[in-house]
């Protein structure tokens, strides 16, 4: 055999070993995996709504479901197609469906150009404050962020018209 | 060369991150406090000796125009296999410096023993070097680490069950009061502030005296 032969089998061999390694990891750790996200999403809520004891366990419900809170005020969880993937997030409403918080609570979109949007005290997540289905073409997009901007907004504006027909 | 001088030229005379001066980037970018430190250390360490030490009992098998790749294709893997423990295992850690233990894969620390010595070295050797090596890279990790974490927390070991679970919640130790911390050690200009005034600790303090006659 010579050493190119030799060279290709040994990567072949190699890529091999790794995926399989690799697949075998994701298998075994994806229930624990799947368990951290939904405690990290039900702390999101629980900061978003101030309610402590809001469901600690379970699976979060799926996205495109509302949960009505017991004052009245509506828990919604969305999910919008961003620039790197799915960005998953909450939207408070408060009992006259205008909106009271927006949290993302899971997004691949650029670090250092879009970290805004996941942090507590973003600005830009403040304007949606106060507005309805019809008054959130308000919000500014963000330069560099265009797709991320816009794909939030649309996002949150399909989850809040959605529950426009319900009681 | 005996085994102990091999780990030890790794952690002391060819430091990566003081010596050598390689790794800055998540070095810097990650010791902001002692368990993110930490948890970059346990990640790089995981990736050095297991693509040192694999490399070095594939060495014979790989000719030379696959050894690249193929020590990309390991280191990546091990880097991705790191990650992913760590997103079971430490997941609040996980959701902070992911992104830094991710880019492992480009950390020239790693190539660079695995090219200059693990290619050349039994497993042995190579195991020892890379215990050595990823020795030294978590010490300045977690010296700077503690340092930045003081000065800009005021604390030293806060939210170290992030990594070691629930049991390592109560070992903060509050060093400063609250209001008297410097914040601008947490932030990315302190770390080069602090990594500078360090390294030239470092070399201060391992200065030889010049010996008269030479």
């Amino acid at each position: 055999m010579n050493s190119r032969t030799r060279g290709f089998l040994v990567l072949m061999a190699t890529t091999l070993v790794a995926i399989s390694t690799l697949a075998a990891v994701h298998e075994a750790t994806r229930s624990r995996v799947e368990g951290n996200r939904a405690r990290a999403l039900w702390r999101h809520a629980q900061a978003l709504t101030g309610i402590d004891d809001l469901h600690l366990r379970g699976t979060p419900p799926a996205a495109g479901s509302t949960i009505r809170l017991e004052d009245g005020r509506r828990l919604l969880f969305g999910s919008v197609e961003g620039y790197g993937g799915p960005i998953d997030f909450l939207t408070l409403l408060t009992p006259t469906r205008t909106i009271a918080g927006i949290r993302v609570t899971r997004h691949q979109e650029t670090p250092g150009i879009a970290d805004f949007i996941d942090q507590p005290d973003s600005e830009w997540l403040h304007q949606f404050i106060g507005l309805d289905a019809g008054s959130l073409n308000l919000i500014d997009g963000v330069t560099g962020a265009t797709i991320t901007t816009s794909a939030i907004r649309r996002g949150v504006h399909g989850l809040v018209n959605q529950v426009g027909d319900l009681p | 060369m005996t085994a102990a001088s091999i780990a030890v030229a790794g952690m002391v005379e060819r430091n990566p991150a003081w010596v050598q001066m390689l790794g800055l980037c998540p070095l810097l970018a990650v010791s902001s406090s002692v368990v993110n430190a930490l948890g970059l250390a346990a990640a790089s360490t995981l990736v050095l000796i297991g693509s040192n030490t694999i490399i070095s009992l594939m060495r014979k098998l790989l000719p030379e125009f696959a050894r690249l790749p193929a020590f990309m294709l390991l280191i990546a893997s091990l880097t991705t296999l790191a990650v992913m423990l760590m997103e079971a295992f430490a997941y609040e850690l996980y959701l902070g410096i992911a992104l830094f233990v991710q880019i492992i894969v480009t950390n020239c620390i790693i190539l660079g023993r695995a090219e200059a010595f693990a290619s050349r070295q039994p497993a042995w050797p190579a195991f020892l070097d890379a215990l050595g090596t990823a020795a030294g890279f978590a010490t300045a990790l977690i010296i700077l680490g503690g340092v930045r974490e003081v000065i800009g927390h005021g604390t030293l070991f806060a939210n170290l069950d992030q990594l070691l679970g629930a049991g390592a919640a109560n070992l903060t130790i509050r060093i400063l009061p609250e209001h008297q911390r410097l914040l601008l050690a947490a932030l990315p200009p302190g770390a080069f502030m602090v990594a500078g005034l360090l390294m030239a600790l470092g070399r201060r303090l391992s200065q030889q005296p010049i010996q008269s006659g030479d």
